[in-house]
């Protein structure tokens, strides 16, 4: 072979080593100086990946003795039935109270506590005649109850107040007592968009846990 | 001496020239991609985001119907794909132009309040609470709004793109020329080859460094706002790879080419 060809061959070579060794180099440079960085951004991105299948599929258990839930249902799944015999509400709860599970039936506020556990149990449900068009006609002393997976809790109407919905202190999340608190906009035989909640108030007067 | 003065000089430059080209290719990618309102509708398009949005907005109106008292007839047709479009469009041109965006949303008002008049005619219901009825058409109105907006303080962000687009076009030809400089100078000094090396430890550098970010990243299950806007952020990120990958490969060929017409001058040397 030729002594060009052979130096040919040779800086052909070099430059494939220089470039390796460059970039080695530079990566190594980048490594020490942004790594930290460039890991804190990532994890803020994976932090952001969010699986439905990590989502729990075990049944909602009770501890009687604590008085709280050991798991809670998945949030938008039913995890109960509501029912006041008075005025004819026979309906699934599901966990959560936006206005996607509000379309399917009485959304149980995430923020509040689950029947039994001895605080405030925060429901909203539409005004339509599926779900609570006659809620306002509920009286004091009716009975409502809450079949949950974890037990029947039952409930006497103590009170029924309007509020303004921009006035949540008057559903207040407290854990003294057992409260639930029903609602839905008010009036119900208006159009337009309801400024005012017709809130019923139950205290428990009954539970039974399933075993 | 000299000649280890030279080879030094040769090695630094080069090095230099790579860190450079990098740079170069890095705010080339951005400028064509993230700073490009073409790049971003095309990625919406990619996305169906614009059939996504049109039906989101219907599907969040229907949630304001059934506590409204009236029938999910008022809000049907009052919007439709084209105007979406059109919107989502003009808000991304306003965006990159780095001015304030108003939706225009006559079209929907008017279209509600004909649909909602026609209704209580037809059904002989009377608004007894005026108020209350035009909280509703502020409402929908607000909806379709805000699907298109995304998120009010959006514009509060990206009102400084056009001055960051006139930076980055001046970097690009600078970074440029300095880039035809430097290895004009390389040359000078060394005469050496001096184009392979800076192309191909950055197209190498580009090749390690999508592959390790992707390795890292769980883009799979990415969500960011809502469904369509994650869908659409991980078709810009992986929009910008396969820009960043195309460079890669362009700059590998640039730097094939120098070696072969090297080898080809050098062949017609030995042949004579």
């Amino acid at each position: 072979m030729p002594n060009k060809l052979k130096h040919l061959l040779k800086e052909i070579a070099e430059q494939f080593a220089i470039s390796f060794f460059f970039c080695c180099l530079l990566i190594v440079a980048i490594y020490f100086t942004c790594s930290n960085t460039f890991e804190k951004y990532i994890n803020i991105i994976n932090m952001m990946s969010v699986s439905e299948t990590e989502a729990s599929n075990l049944p909602v258990a009770f501890d009687i003795v604590s008085k709280r839930l050991e798991r809670n249902p998945n949030y938008g799944t039913v995890w109960g039935t509501l029912k006041i015999e008075s005025v004819g509400i026979d309906l699934p709860i599901y966990q959560g109270d936006d206005l996607k599970l509000l379309k399917k039936g009485v959304g149980h506020f995430a923020g509040s506590y689950f029947p039994g556990e001895g605080g405030s149990i925060i429901m909203p449900a539409h005004n339509t005649k599926k779900f609570f068009r006659h809620l306002p006609e509920v009286k004091v002393g009716d009975e409502i109850v809450i079949e949950a997976t974890y037990g029947t809790f039952t409930y006497n109407v103590s009170k029924t107040e309007i509020i303004d919905y921009q006035d949540p202190s008057k559903l207040p999340v407290q854990e003294e007592h057992e409260v639930l608190m029903l609602y839905t906009c008010y009036p119900v035989n208006t159009v337009g968009l309801k400024t005012k909640r017709f809130v019923v108030f139950g205290e428990l007067v009954g539970a039974e846990y399933a075993s | 001496m000299q000649a280890r003065l030279r080879m030094i000089s040769y090695y630094l430059l080069e090095l230099i020239s790579t860190i450079l080209v990098l740079l170069f290719v890095g705010i080339l990618v951005i400028k064509i991609t993230l700073l490009n309102p073409n790049y971003l509708k095309k990625q919406i398009a990619k996305t169906n985001y614009y059939a996504e949005v049109n039906e989101d907005i219907s599907e969040e109106m229907s949630y304001y119907i059934l506590q409204s008292g009236l029938d999910n007839s008022v809000i049907e047709d009052l919007h439709n794909l084209d105007m979406v479009k059109k919107d989502i469009d003009n808000y991304i041109d306003n965006i990159y132009a780095g001015e304030s965006y108003v939706v225009d949303t006559n079209v929907v008002k008017n279209n509600l309040e004909a649909k909602i008049n026609a209704y209580l005619e037809s059904a002989n219901v009377k608004a007894s609470n005026q108020e209350e009825l035009d909280m509703f058409i502020d409402q929908i109105v607000t909806v379709y709004k805000n699907k298109i907006i995304i998120n009010d303080q959006i514009p509060k962000y990206v009102n400084k793109i056009p001055v960051i687009n006139k930076i980055v076009t001046v970097g690009i030809i600078g970074l440029g020329i300095v880039i035809l400089i430097l290895l004009f100078v390389t040359r000078v000094i060394s005469k050496k080859m001096v184009i392979p090396i800076p192309c191909l430890a950055t197209a190498l550098m580009i090749f390690i460094g999508n592959f390790s970010l992707f390795k890292s990243l769980e883009l799979d299950e990415f969500f960011f706002w809502n469904k369509h806007v994650s869908e659409l952020l991980k078709e810009i990120v992986f929009g910008i790879s396969s820009y960043m990958n195309i460079s890669a490969v362009i700059l590998l060929i640039i730097c094939l080419i120098c070696l072969l017409i090297r080898s080809i001058r050098r062949l017609k040397i030995v042949k004579r």
